[in-house]
């Protein structure tokens, strides 16, 4: 077993939902305090829906475009983006960043339904904004500096 | 390096060989089918390839029961929506598609009106939408590179809001693929060219993108081997049956080794080149295969060396030593580049394509990152990268 296994089912559900939170706040908060952010936000249509959620029911978020940035969103309707983790450990792998994104997606852990150059672009401004939060919160670390060595925003 | 998890799924039956087309008025009874739809385009049609299916169906005492033989180049709804009322028209109960890329992912497109009984494809858009087994759908392809006829994927043109719609799902992957060496025989030389450069990427990416597995390494090496084998053979002799039928099985291998690893960053570049400039597919392949293997080679130097023994076998492979296998390996594949651009004038260079300009490349760089198949890359890219990776296909 591993070490990822042994950590309980509720710790686990826990760390993931409070990193879900994290990340949808902060998709919420990045538009007003980042340019490069704002700019790629910018390439998203008003109204987009973009929604990450651990399959079949959460943890997750699920946010809105609204002029320079991104609203909280509790539409009920299918998003115009989701990526879905097919399992909560896999999520916990990702968020834990044991596995960095592209490992997960090439490992089949998501799911990623809607078109694929928005995606690519959440993705961009994802890793921006872990940027500007995970040096403060976890130190620039290997295995972060790989995280986000994957995307960069082009000029 | 494999994945610590992979999946591979490929369930199409391949009917391949000689009278291969007559296995299917068998095969289509056995799914109880008895009044196939035609799907086709003009080329196929004017180049006599429907003959033989058509006498093929005539004598297992089937027809087809309605024919759609004007699919353009570059699919649309429109185009599917109008297919998918000529199949109801006809009360047809199955697919034939017959023809390359576009009519293939017609057909897909098609399919999904007519099983789900729908009139827009919209809803059926992105991954996951459809959740049933669609009509049977059998597959004739006219080329040997495209590897739709193992794909679970499809992509039709929205002409109103002139976006690609990608669908993806099981439910998409055909019935079954019928390779018989007859439908190939007529392909020009520039497009056999261009098509065995485009299988031979989706091996190459296969085999050394983040998702590769053992199995569709399987699939990648031994699709990598016959082309290698067999192109210039076809290129010198047409109707070389048995080299255009080891061409066609190797684009279907190679399709089944990248609709289980993915390709990444030479299609991902391709994508753009093609939609911007108007190069075929498998010509975009081929400028860039070379330049994005040389900017993967301090992530994958062990793996591209391994190439080196399907592209020129046993004794070249054994001959270099383990260091200088990587570089030999992308020697070889600009050999066979610039043996095919005597034959047929098949593009090396961007310059030489006649279609793309200078200034175009930073634009180009800058859509590539937000193609899908970049996610699969074994190295991180950037748009210095990409620029750096065009500049070197330039000339």
């Amino acid at each position: 077993m591993s070490a990822v296994d042994a950590v309980p089912t509720s710790v686990v559900r826990g760390y993931v939902a409070a990193l879900m939170a994290i990340l949808g706040r902060g998709l919420v908060s990045l538009g007003g305090a980042d340019a490069v952010a704002r700019e790629e936000i910018h390439g998203f249509p008003d109204g987009f829906t973009f929604e990450m959620k651990v399959l079949p029911s959460g943890p997750g978020f699920r946010v809105r475009k609204e002029g320079d940035g991104f609203v909280p969103d509790r539409g009920e309707e299918r998003p115009a983006l989701s990526i879905g983790f097919k399992h909560l450990r896999h999520a916990f792998r990702v968020t834990t960043l044991l596995d960095d994104t592209p490992r997960a997606i090439a490992d089949d852990r998501l799911v990623i339904d809607g078109e694929l150059a928005l995606a690519m672009r959440i993705n961009r401004v994802i890793d921006r904004m872990l940027r500007l939060l995970l040096p403060r919160a976890f130190g620039t670390t290997a295995t972060t500096i790989r995280l986000f060595a994957r995307m960069t925003t082009p000029p | 390096m494999t994945t610590s998890y992979y999946e591979f799924f490929c369930p199409v039956k391949i009917l391949a060989g000689t009278s291969a087309l007559e296995h299917v008025p068998f095969e289509l009874r056995l799914l109880g089918a008895s009044r196939p739809m035609l799907v086709t385009d003009s080329g196929v049609k004017g180049a006599g390839l429907l003959d033989p299916l058509r006498r093929a169906l005539a004598e297992g005492e089937m027809d087809f029961a309605a024919a759609f033989d004007d699919v353009p180049s570059d699919s649309s709804t429109t185009v599917v929506t109008a297919c998918a009322s000529l199949y109801r028209q006809h009360r047809c109960d199955a697919i034939i598609a017959v023809g390359g890329g576009s009519v293939i992912d017609t057909s897909k497109g098609v399919n999904i009106l007519v099983s789900e009984n729908a009139d827009r494809l919209e809803p059926f858009a992105g991954s996951g939408a459809l959740k049933r087994p669609l009509r049977p759908f059998f597959v004739v392809p006219t080329t040997a590179g495209t590897g739709s006829e193992v794909t679970l994927a499809a992509v039709i043109t929205e002409p109103t809001r002139e976006v690609k719609l990608l669908f993806t799902s099981y439910f998409l992957l055909p019935t079954a693929a019928v390779l018989d060496p007859r439908m190939t025989l007529t392909l020009p030389p520039k497009l056999t060219a261009a098509t065995a450069m485009d299988a031979m990427t989706h091996a190459v990416e296969a085999f050394i993108g983040l998702a590769k597995n053992p199995l569709s390494d399987a699939y990648a090496t031994a699709a990598i081997r016959k082309i290698s084998a067999n192109v210039i053979v076809a290129m010198d002799k047409p109707r070389d049956v048995a080299a255009r039928f080891e061409l066609a099985q190797a684009a279907t291998m190679a399709g089944i080794a990248f609709s289980n690893s993915m390709t990444s960053l030479v299609h991902a570049i391709g994508h753009e080149l093609g939609a911007t400039c108007h190069l075929h597919h498998g010509t975009c392949m081929s400028l860039v295969l070379p330049y994005a293997l040389e900017y993967n080679l301090s992530a994958r130097a062990a793996e591209i060396g391994e190439l080196l023994l399907p592209l020129e076998g046993a004794d070249t492979y054994a001959k270099t030593p383990v260091e200088e296998r990587p570089k030999a390996a992308i020697a070889s594949i600009r050999r066979l580049r610039d043996d095919l651009h005597a034959r047929c004038d098949l593009p090396r260079t961007l310059n030489e394509t006649g279609q793309v300009r200078r200034d175009q490349l930073p634009a180009l760089a800058r859509r590539s990152l937000d193609d899908g198949a970049l996610s699969y890359n074994p190295k991180a890219v950037r748009y210095e990268d990409v620029l750096g990776i065009l500049e070197r296909a330039w000339a």
